[in-house]
């Protein structure tokens, strides 16, 4: 059935800026299904791992293979294309376009497309914005935000924005998805909320990579906690080995 | 032998000014991080300044008139800043270029209607004399040129490097959050900026318009060319400023001496700035010096 | 008060139609002319600046590899004016093409003044290639057009009406290109790469593509807008690749509203129509069309299309604090 071949793996990922060693020599695996945190005290390297998974920045050492194949030299948008989707830790949004409209984008592109028929509307084309249209409806529905479907995502409250954001980066259903600090900045309510979302989720199957500082979060959420210190892996298990783990305590409360 | 000198002259001549505008370009870029299209139209202005407080050779002693015209211009800076770069600091990169670019229009156009579009002279007994030496002759007018502009660049190193202000320039260059965190007042050092930057442009004006004519629109060109020194010369640093605008002085001068031997119309002199800037942009995005920059 | 965008077209539309029919003074038709390439040459231009959102200066450039092709092609070689229709859009597309390959892959300040150096390279060499554009004096004496397809049709526009019909087809056509593409999927992912490059990437789009389909079909349609004024004018000159008129585009693009095509229609018609009324001298002129800009910059970057929603469409208020 399902291959033992992680979905991601990262081997001796390396990514130096000048001086300064943001990533070092981190390994990481990830099994389809699997709901892996990745925890570390601030600086550690957590969001340069993942600009370097999704290609927004180059990387001087180590292999970063997705689905068996390597993606160290492609662009961003190639590694959305094939599967791999993320949000970012400052909620970014299209402002100006209504939030149909921002969904609407998020699946455009996975959907195979030539620009005379995208321009002449073929029919073909017009089922895809149909498709498209549903799903976004499904997802909005998702997450409660169906009567705000026209409204112009800048007008959105924080909060909005994060659930926007949210089911954006859910639209092209992707193999692997990564939450850059989902609970982080909101409410209480909104953290239950989106507990609640990522486990319904990782329950129907998805796999998900996420960083957060929210301990508790972390705790309720992970089967596998990574955990990261001036960009080295320190600690790798459950939320119970973690939670007694000297070297993680040691990191985030200092020596 | 002799046309190689001229033109090495020439060159020099040319890449004092084109340094002197660059500089404060590229303090304007890196400090405040504002991309002034009118710079150009700042040189221009100062050259007219200076006409006005030295028409013919005269009333008043040339160094003075040089110290005015600088002086006109720190102020003018001053005035800008106030006026047109205060209200768009915040506002995005597009609209701080149309800003600049329509504040160029309306100085250009304005000093057609002032002035008229004729050019006029500002002749300076300096730039009639000349020395004579076995391979070259140079006049006394290109000498002050070369020996201010260093001055004025030495001068501008310790004032960066020694004192608190040009400390504060520097910080500001780098980070510009983390300024007011520590206390440094970012409205000051900006209007400093352009008070330096524009001081610069001044003195440039008075030392060059003697050599030139002074017409309204001669700032248009200026403004690529220094542009295309700050890019080459790596994006706000200033050092690498001063060495791109050498080398294209160099450039245009050797072009324009030599070119037909390539058969290169003189007239294309002017494009070679832009062809070497945009070279420089293909193969090293960064400028030739440069520090990294941007996206 | 509502007003119906339907409306407003038809009423506009009428009006153009009959226009020439009853008014017979020159003058009057001719700034309609001059409005309508405005109208095409803003609209084209806006796809780099209003839609992408990338700040390209090298537009005039398009416009004068239009025109000149269509200059040399005709009076030297007597080509037909539609194929240099055809050519003069093709040539800037390939302009385009040149100049967007590398200036896209830089920083955003640099691709502004990249552009700008490109401009200027365009405008030195019409001005100095003698061999090819004369220089300075430019190549006079274009005929005027006869326009066939043969067997199919031959039209030759040679009275100020019919350049004034042929401007309204073009316009017709520009106008319906530009709202095709622009409210298609594509124009979508132009407005996101305007809003979020970043986020974008990250959702699949391939920038680099969609700023060069932007680029290079805004240069197509100035290229073919300048063949058309080659035609009209019977005389190019080095002055229409100059940077004045990426000025005018910039006022009306902004002025109108980046991105809104009434705005952008209402605004190349007040800043071409209304000057061509009030008949100051150029440099007043333009000294109050930079004021005007940095005014409108700094206090209404968003235009006249601010105003237009305003009267078409109520205001809804929305709560911020709405229960998620």
């Amino acid at each position: 059935m399902a291959s033992h071949l992680p979905i991601l793996h990262i081997q001796h990922l390396t990514k130096r800026f000048f001086a300064v060693t943001a990533v070092d020599r981190v390994d990481l695996s990830i099994h389809a299904g699997e709901l892996v945190c990745l925890i570390g005290p601030n600086g550690s390297g957590k969001t340069t791992l993942f600009n370097c998974v999704t290609g927004f920045l180059s990387h001087e050492e180590g292999h970063i293979l997705f689905k068996g194949q390597d993606i160290t030299h492609l662009s961003p948008h190639q590694i959305a294309l094939s599967g791999l989707t993320r949000t970012f830790q400052i909620i970014r949004v299209f402002p100006k376009l209504t939030v149909l409209e921002n969904l609407m984008l998020a699946l455009q592109q996975h959907q195979e497309e030539s620009f005379w028929k995208c321009f002449f509307r073929t029919s073909s084309i017009r089922q895809r914005e149909a498709q498209a249209r549903l799903r976004a409806e499904e997802l909005l529905k998702f997450v409660g935000l169906t009567r705000l479907e026209h409204e112009p995502a800048e007008n959105l409250s924080y909060g909005q924005r994060k659930l926007l954001s949210f089911i954006f980066a859910l639209m092209p259903d992707p193999d692997l998805l990564l939450l850059d600090e989902p609970a982080a900045a909101v409410n209480p309510t909104m953290i239950n909320k989106m507990k609640e979302y990522i486990k319904t989720l990782n329950g129907q199957g998805k796999t998900i990579l996420l960083v957060e500082h929210n301990m508790e979060v972390v705790m309720d959420l992970a089967q596998r906690i990574v955990v990261l210190d001036h960009g080295q892996k320190i600690a790798e298990g459950s939320p119970a080995e973690i939670k007694q783990d000297e070297r993680v305590i040691e990191a985030y409360f200092g020596r | 032998m002799e046309i190689f000198i001229e033109q090495i002259l020439n060159g020099l001549t040319l890449g004092s000014q084109y340094a002197l505008v660059a500089v404060g370009l590229a303090l304007i870029f890196g400090v405040v991080e504002i991309v002034n299209f009118a710079h150009g139209e700042f040189f221009m202005l100062g050259a007219y300044a200076f006409a006005m407080v030295y028409p013919y050779d005269g009333p008043i002693p040339y160094p003075l008139a040089i110290l005015l015209a600088t002086a006109i211009m720190v102020l003018f800076g001053i005035g800008y800043e106030r006026v047109v770069i205060h209200p768009i600091l915040d506002k995005t990169w597009h609209m701080q270029i149309i800003a600049t670019l329509a504040t160029s229009i309306i100085f250009i156009n304005s000093a057609m209607a002032i002035w008229g579009t004729t050019p006029i002279t500002t002749p300076t007994s300096l730039a009639k004399t000349t020395v004579q030496t076995a391979y070259f002759n140079i006049s006394y007018q290109r000498m002050m040129v070369f020996g201010v502009t260093a001055s004025a660049f030495i001068a501008l190193h310790l004032f960066i490097q020694k004192t608190k202000a040009g400390k504060a320039m520097r910080a500001m260059s780098q980070n510009r959050e983390a300024c007011a965190v520590y206390g440094i007042n970012i409205r000051k050092i900006s209007v400093l900026t352009f008070a330096i930057s524009s001081g610069l442009t001044g003195l440039a004006a008075a030392l060059i318009a003697p050599l030139f004519n002074v017409l309204p629109t001669m700032g248009i060109l200026l403004t690529l060319k220094a542009f295309a020194a700050v890019i080459m010369g790596g994006f706000g640093r200033v050092s690498g400023a001063i060495y791109a605008s050498f080398i294209i002085g160099l450039t245009e001068a050797l072009a324009a001496g030599y070119g037909h031997y390539l058969n290169i119309d003189s007239a294309y002199r002017d494009a070679f700035p832009f062809g070497m800037m945009v070279l420089v942009l293909l193969f090293r995005p960064h400028g030739l010096f440069g520090k990294r920059v941007g996206i | 008060m509502k007003i119906p965008r339907i409306l407003f077209w038809f009423c506009l539309v009428t009006f153009l139609a009959i226009f020439p029919l009853v008014v017979k003074t020159p003058y009057f038709i001719h700034i309609f002319i001059l409005v309508g390439m405005y109208v095409i040459f803003a609209l084209s231009y806006d796809l780099s600046v209003g839609q992408v959102g990338v700040l390209s200066l090298a537009h005039p450039a398009f416009f004068g590899v239009g025109a000149y092709t269509a200059a040399i092609l005709s009076v030297n070689y007597d080509f037909p004016p539609l194929l240099c229709f055809l050519l003069g859009g093709i040539l800037a597309a390939v302009l385009a093409l040149g100049i967007g390959i590398p200036s896209f892959r830089l920083s955003q300040h640099s691709f502004a003044i990249g552009t700008l150096g490109f401009a200027l390279i365009a405008e030195l060499i019409c001005r100095n290639w003698i061999d090819l554009t004369r220089g300075p004096m430019g190549i006079p004496g274009i005929p005027r057009p006869t326009l066939s397809i043969p067997y199919l049709f031959s039209w030759k526009v040679d009275t100020l009406t019919k350049f004034y019909y042929f401007m309204g087809i073009l316009v017709l056509l520009g106008v319906g290109f530009y709202h095709t593409l622009v409210t298609s999927r594509i124009g979508r992912a132009f407005r996101s790469i305007r809003e979020d490059e970043i986020l974008a990437a990250s959702a699949g789009v391939h920038i680099l593509k969609y700023k060069m389909i932007a680029f290079i079909s805004g240069a197509a349609m100035a290229g073919i807008i300048g063949v058309y004024y080659a035609y009209w004018y019977t005389l190019v000159s080095p002055e229409q690749l100059s940077l004045y008129y990426t000025t005018n585009l910039l006022i009306i693009v902004f002025l109108g509203g980046r991105g809104s095509l009434r705005g952008i229609v209402l605004g190349a018609f007040l800043f071409t129509a209304l000057p061509e009324f009030l008949r100051i001298t150029p440099q007043l002129r333009l000294i109050l069309y930079g004021i005007i800009l940095l005014f409108v910059v700094l206090y209404f970057p968003d235009g006249i299309e601010r105003i237009f929603q305003r009267l078409t469409t109520p205001k809804k208020i929305i709560s911020a604090f709405e229960k998620e």
